[in-house]
C-alpha cells in the first residue's frame, strides 16, 4: 500500500509549465554568479571633505578586505594543543596581521555612509560579506543567491550606519561552513561624543568617535549618550576541528548543467545534484561536536588568563587578554555576541548587570524603541543567548564589590542540550593605583 | 533496519501517479483560501503520511488530517486552525493509522503555562474520541501536539498551530473584521488592550506616525512559521516499532530542517501572492489552512507590517534572523509582552513578560516555544538617502511574474532617475554586469547546521524570502 504523499513542492513551483524559467533560476539559487570588478549600481563618490550634521565628523568611511587562512592553536586543557585551521577577513592595509580570529574588527560612527571593499586572495573561490543588523538594498547586503558572490577583482558594499550599536559581519557563503572556519569579525557602530555633538568647544583629550578598542566611549542608552571607561568585547564560539578540515565548497549543492530526466516525486527536475552525507559521518554538516569553546577567539581556559603563554603569538586575538578590569564607579561595557551554534548560557557572578541593547537596537530610544527599556539582570542569573544575537550590557561596580567576579559560558548541545564544555573570564574589580586618577571616566 | 517497501516507490511511479490524476485536490485548490469548517463537528484523523524531503527522498511520517468532503486530507503541519474567541471547537479525532506496534496511542493536546488547556484521550490504532477546544482563550498562537509519548509522534508530524483571533465588541460596527484598517482605537492581534500599554502604543503607530509611515497592519497580514527537523533513522524506525522517548531525545540527529514542513527553495519561495495574506474569514467560528496552501514569505510594499507567529515543534535549537528589517517581539508562549520596570531595573514579579517590546533582528526557538514578533516592512533603514531618492523617483520595478516567484530588475549606475529600468522575466544570471537583483532578503536560523539537507547541500534548510514589491502610499 503507498501512503499519501506531503510534497515538498506542493504549490508546483518547479512545473516548467508554471515556471519556464525554474532551472536557471534553481541554478542560482544553489550556485549564485560571481561578480568580479562590478560597481556599486547605487555608488555614492566619497567626498573626503563632507562631514556630518554635527561638523567634524567625516560623513565617509571606508575599509577593505581579503579573505586569507591560518592555522592556530587550540587547547581545551591549557596543556595540550591542536594547530586548527582557521579562515579570516584581513585589512590589506595592516598586512603584519595575519593572525587575527575572529578577524580584524571595524568601527564606524553613526551616521556615516560606509564602504566595504572586498577581495579574495589566498583562498580560492568566492565568498561575500553580510553585515549582520546592517539594513540595505540587497545587493550591498551580501547574501549571494539574492544578489552574487565576489570574485577575485572585487566589490565594494556601501551602506548608511543609521544606528549606533554593535554588529558584526560574516561570510554568506555555504554560511555553516565559512562561518565557523572564523569568517566573521566585529562591526561597532559608535555615537559621537555628546559634547561635540552639541558643538562644544573640545576640552583637551576630548574623546572623538569612533573609540578606541577597550574603552573609554560613549555609548546610548535610551534616549542618552552615556560615558563607559572600560569596554569589553566577548564573542563566544565553539569549535568542531573536524570541521575544519573540510574544503570551502565541501557538500554544497552543485546545479545541474541541464535537465538529466532525475526527476522529483511531481516530474520535475529541479536542476540540482543534491548529495547525501551519512548520518553519522563527523565531516557532515549535520553533524557539529565541538571541542574547544573560545571568548574573541582564546580557546579556554586561556580565557581567564591576563598574559597569554608565550608560546602563544600575541597576536592571537585582537581583544585579548580577554578578562576586563575596571575601578569601583567606573563604567564597564560589554558588548556579548554569540558565534556559536550550541545554546550559549551566560553567568555573571557578583555583579548586576543592565542591559542597554540588543541587536544593535537600543531600549527605550524615541520612537522606534520607546515600547520597552533598559533593564537588569541580578548577579548570578543566566541568561541564554543563540547564534548571531547581541546584548550590550552595562556593569557599574561599587567599592564594596572590589575582587575577582567569575564570567561564565556554558555551551549547550543545540539538539540535546547537553552541556559540551565551558569558557571562563573574569571582572576584576580592583582600586586603581595611587596617582592614577580617580577611576573616573573622561568628561564627567 | 529493514526498510519498507513504500520508500522505495521510484520517482517515475510516483510522478505518474501525481501527473496522471493531478495533484490531490487538497493541495491546488482553484483559490488558495483557508477552508471553512464547522466548529460544532470537526473530524480531525491521525494517519501515515509520506513527506517529502528536498532532495526527494520520501520519508515514513506522522500527520493529523482534515476530512473534507469524506476526504482524507493530510496536513503537515497538521492543519493551522483559526478561531474567532468566542467561539469552541468540538472535535471528533480518530486514530486512522494502521496496525501500529503493540501499546502505541496517539492523541492531541494543547499546553498552556500551567498545565494542558486540551487533552484528549490516548487512542490506539481505530479508536476515536471527542473533546472541545474552549471558546474563552486568549487571543493569541498556541501549539498542539501528540501528547502521549511526547516528544516523539509531535516531531514526527503530529503538531499544528491553533489562532485565536480577538473578537471586536458585540453589536460594534465592528463586529464582522474589516481588512482596511484595525476596526476599534486600541485594537491589536491579542484584542482592545488599555491605554498606554506598549503592544498598543506599536500597533496604533504603524502607519499613523512619522516614523511607521504607510498602512496600519491589517488582520489578514500574518504569517505562520513552524519550525521542525527530521532525522529520516527515527523516521524509519517508527514505521515499524514503538520509540523509546529517552533513546528518541538522546540520539536525534536531525538531517532535514523545515519550516511549514518545506525547505530550501521550496520554503524560501513558497508564496503564490504579491501580499502577504492569510486567506482566512475571520468572520466565522473555525477555518483552516492545510500545509500545502500555507504562504510563508514576507511580501509586500514597504509600509505593510506583517505579523510573524514563530512555533517551534522540533528539538533543536534555532536562532531565526531576519534580513532588511529587526522585529518587535510582541507575545512569548502565548503572552503578550507589557512594560512594567521597577526603579531598581527589574521585571516586575519578576516575570519577563514585563521587559518590553524588544526590537530584534535574531531570536532563539527552543522546543515548544511561541514567539510572535512584528516585522515593520519600513523602508530598509542602512540604505542610503541618495539611494532612496532614487528609489521614491522609480528606480524600481520589482515585480512577480504569474506563479508568484520574483522577478528580477536592472540597476543602472548611469541611470539617474530610473526612467531607463525595466523589470526582468529571465531570472538569473543577469545579462549585464549593471543588473542587480532588488529589495529581496532571507530569513534564515543562523543557527547554520540548519540551512543544510542530508548532511551538506547549503541552502536548502529552514528558510524563507522576504520581498518588499514597492511602496506603500504616504512612504
Ligand atoms: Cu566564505
Ligand atoms: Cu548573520
Amino acid at each position: 500500500m503507498s501512503l499519501p504523499i506531503i510534497y515538498r513542492d506542493p504549490k508546483q513551483l518547479a512545473n516548467f509549465g508554471n515556471h519556464p524559467d525554474f532551472f536557471e533560476h534553481m541554478k542560482v539559487f544553489v550556485d549564485p554568479p560571481v561578480w568580479a570588478g562590478i560597481p556599486t549600481p547605487d555608488f555614492i563618490q566619497p567626498d573626503p571633505n563632507a562631514l556630518l550634521p554635527d561638523g567634524i565628523t567625516p560623513r565617509f568611511a571606508a575599509a577593505n578586505r581579503r579573505v586569507n587562512n591560518q592555522n592556530r592553536e587550540m587547547t581545551n586543557d591549557g596543556v595540550n594543543t591542536e594547530s586548527v585551521q582557521f579562515w579570516g577577513f584581513f585589512d590589506d592595509n595592516e598586512p603584519g596581521n595575519e593572525y587575527r580570529f575572529p578577524s580584524q574588527p571595524i568601527r564606524l560612527v553613526e551616521g556615516q555612509i560606509f564602504h566595504g571593499f572586498l577581495h579574495n586572495t589566498s583562498i580560492g573561490g568566492r565568498h561575500t560579506i553580510h553585515w549582520h543588523g546592517m539594513e540595505p538594498t540587497s545587493h550591498n547586503d551580501g547574501v549571494g543567491k539574492l544578489s552574487m558572490e565576489v570574485g577575485s577583482e572585487g566589490y565594494e558594499y556601501q551602506w548608511l550606519a543609521s544606528a549606533a550599536g554593535t554588529y558584526f559581519y560574516h561570510c554568506h557563503r555555504n554560511t555553516v561552513l565559512h562561518f565557523e572556519m572564523g569568517m566573521y569579525g566585529m562591526l561597532i557602530i559608535d555615537p559621537q561624543n555628546p559634547n561635540l555633538r552639541a558643538g562644544r568647544r573640545p576640552r583637551r583629550n576630548e574623546l572623538v568617535a569612533p573609540y578606541a578598542f577597550g574603552g573609554p566611549g560613549y555609548v546610548r542608552r535610551g534616549n542618552d549618550i552615556v560615558p563607559y571607561d572600560v569596554e569589553a568585547i566577548w564573542v563566544s564560539d565553539d569549535v568542531d576541528p573536524v570541521w575544519h578540515g573540510l574544503s570551502h565548497n565541501q557538500w554544497l549543492s552543485t546545479p545541474k548543467t541541464e535537465p538529466d530526466g532525475d526527476n522529483d516525486a511531481q516530474g520535475n527536475d529541479l536542476g540540482v545534484k543534491f548529495t547525501s552525507v551519512n548520518r553519522l559521518d563527523s565531516k557532515g554538516l549535520h553533524n557539529f561536536n565541538p571541542q574547544y569553546f573560545c571568548i574573541s577567539g582564546v580557546p579556554h581556559p586561556w580565557t581567564k588568563l591576563d598574559v597569554l603563554p608565550v608560546e602563544v603569538d600575541e597576536n592571537l586575538a585582537f581583544l585579548s587578554p580577554i578578562p576586563a578590569t575596571v575601578a569601583p564607579g567606573q563604567t564597564l561595557l560589554v558588548r556579548l555576541l554569540c558565534a556559536a551554534y550550541s545554546l550559549n548560557r551566560y553567568t555573571f557572578e557578583g555583579l548586576d548587570v543592565e542591559v542597554i541593547a540588543m541587536d544593535g537596537r537600543v531600549m527605550g530610544q524615541t520612537p522606534y524603541t520607546r515600547y520597552s527599556a533598559p533593564f537588569k539582570i541580578p548577579a548570578g542569573v543566566p541568561f541564554e543567548l543563540t547564534a548571531a544575537r547581541r546584548f550590550d550590557l552595562l556593569i557599574r561596580p561599587t567599592s564594596s564589590q572590589v575582587g575577582s567576579h567569575r564570567v561564565l559560558v556554558e555551551f549547550q548541545d543545540h539538539i540535546t542540550k547537553v552541556n559540551m564544555g565551558i569558557a571562563e573570564t573574569f571582572i576584576n574589580v580592583v582600586q586603581p593605583a595611587r596617582g592614577r586618577g580617580r577611576g573616573e571616566g573622561p568628561n564627567r | 533496519m529493514k526498510r519498507r517497501d513504500f520508500i522505495k516507490i521510484t520517482a517515475g511511479g510516483v510522478a505518474a501517479l501525481a501527473l496522471g490524476s493531478g495533484l490531490a485536490p487538497v493541495f491546488r485548490r482553484s483559490e488558495a483560501y483557508g477552508a471553512v469548517g464547522d466548529a460544532t463537528n470537526f473530524f480531525l484523523d491521525i494517519m501515515e503520511v509520506e513527506h517529502e524531503m528536498v532532495d526527494g527522498k520520501l520519508v515514513y511520517s506522522w500527520a493529523y488530517a482534515v476530512k473534507e468532503s469524506g476526504v482524507q486530507v493530510p496536513s503537515l503541519p497538521g492543519p493551522t486552525l483559526f478561531v474567532r474567541q468566542g467561539s469552541p471547537v468540538n472535535v471528533t479525532l480518530t486514530n486512522t493509522m494502521s496496525d501500529r506496534p503493540t501499546g502505541e496511542a496517539h492523541g492531541f493536546a494543547i499546553f498552556g503555562k500551567n498545565g494542558p488547556i486540551v487533552q484528549s484521550a490516548p487512542l490506539a490504532a481505530g479508536q476515536s474520541t471527542q473533546f472541545t477546544i474552549p471558546g474563552n482563550l486568549a487571543p493569541g498562537t498556541y501549539m498542539y501536539e501528540d501528547w502521549v509519548n511526547p516528544p516523539v509522534g509531535r516531531v514526527l508530524g503530529l503538531h499544528g498551530v491553533l489562532v485565536v483571533m480577538p473578537a471586536a465588541p458585540a453589536g460594534s460596527p465592528y463586529e464582522l473584521y474589516p481588512d482596511t484598517a484595525p476596526p476599534v482605537p486600541g485594537w491589536t492581534p491579542y484584542g482592545i488592550l488599555p491605554n498606554g500599554h506598549p503592544v498598543r502604543e506599536l500597533f496604533n503607530d504603524l502607519g499613523q506616525t512619522a516614523h511607521f509611515p504607510g498602512e496600519p497592519w491589517l488582520p489578514s497580514r500574518q504569517v505562520i512559521w513552524v519550525f521542525s527537523e527530521v532525522d529520516p533513522f527515527f523516521n524509519e524506525l517508527a514505521s515499524t516499532e514503538l520509540i523509546d522517548a529517552g533513546d528518541f531525545q538522546r540520539n536525534f540527529l536531525p538531517q532535514y530542517f523545515t519550516v511549514n514542513g518545506r525547505s530550501g527553495y521550496f520554503s524560501a519561495e513558497d508564496h503564490t501572492h504579491d501580499t502577504t495574506h492569510v486567506h482566512v474569514d475571520f468572520n466565522q467560528p473555525l477555518s483552516y489552512i492545510l500545509s500545502g496552501e500555507m504562504e510563508s514569505a514576507l511580501v509586500g510594499k514597504v509600509g505593510q507590517p506583517i505579523l510573524i507567529r514563530n512555533v517551534h515543534v522540533g528539538l533543536d535549537t534555532h536562532s531565526p534572523h531576519t534580513h532588511a528589517n529587526h522585529c518587535y517581539c510582541v507575545a512569548v508562549d502565548g503572552e503578550v509582552q507589557d512594560l512594567n520596570i521597577d526603579s531598581n531595573g527589574f521585571p516586575v514579579n519578576g516575570n519577563p513578560r514585563n521587559l518590553g517590546l524588544w526590537w530584534w533582528d535574531t531570536w532563539t526557538m527552543l522546543p515548544g516555544d511561541r514567539k510572535d514578533v512584528l516585522y515593520p516592512m519600513m523602508m530598509p533603514p542602512d540604505i542610503p538617502l541618495e539611494t532612496i531618492e532614487r528609489i521614491r523617483a522609480g528606480a524600481w520595478h520589482p515585480q512577480l511574474n504569474p506563479n508568484g516567484t520574483q522577478e528580477y530588475m536592472v540597476f543602472d549606475p548611469n541611470d539617474t532617475d530610473g526612467s531607463s529600468i525595466e523589470p526582468l522575466n529571465v531570472g538569473h544570471p543577469p545579462a549585464a554586469p549593471t543588473e542587480f537583483t532588488h529589495l529581496a532578503y532571507p530569513m534564515h536560523s543562523h543557527q547554520e547546521i540548519s540551512q543544510t539537507a542530508a548532511g551538506g547541500n547549503y541552502p536548502m534548510g529552514l528558510i524563507i524570502h522576504i520581498m518588499f514589491t514597492g511602496l506603500a502610499p504616504g512612504v
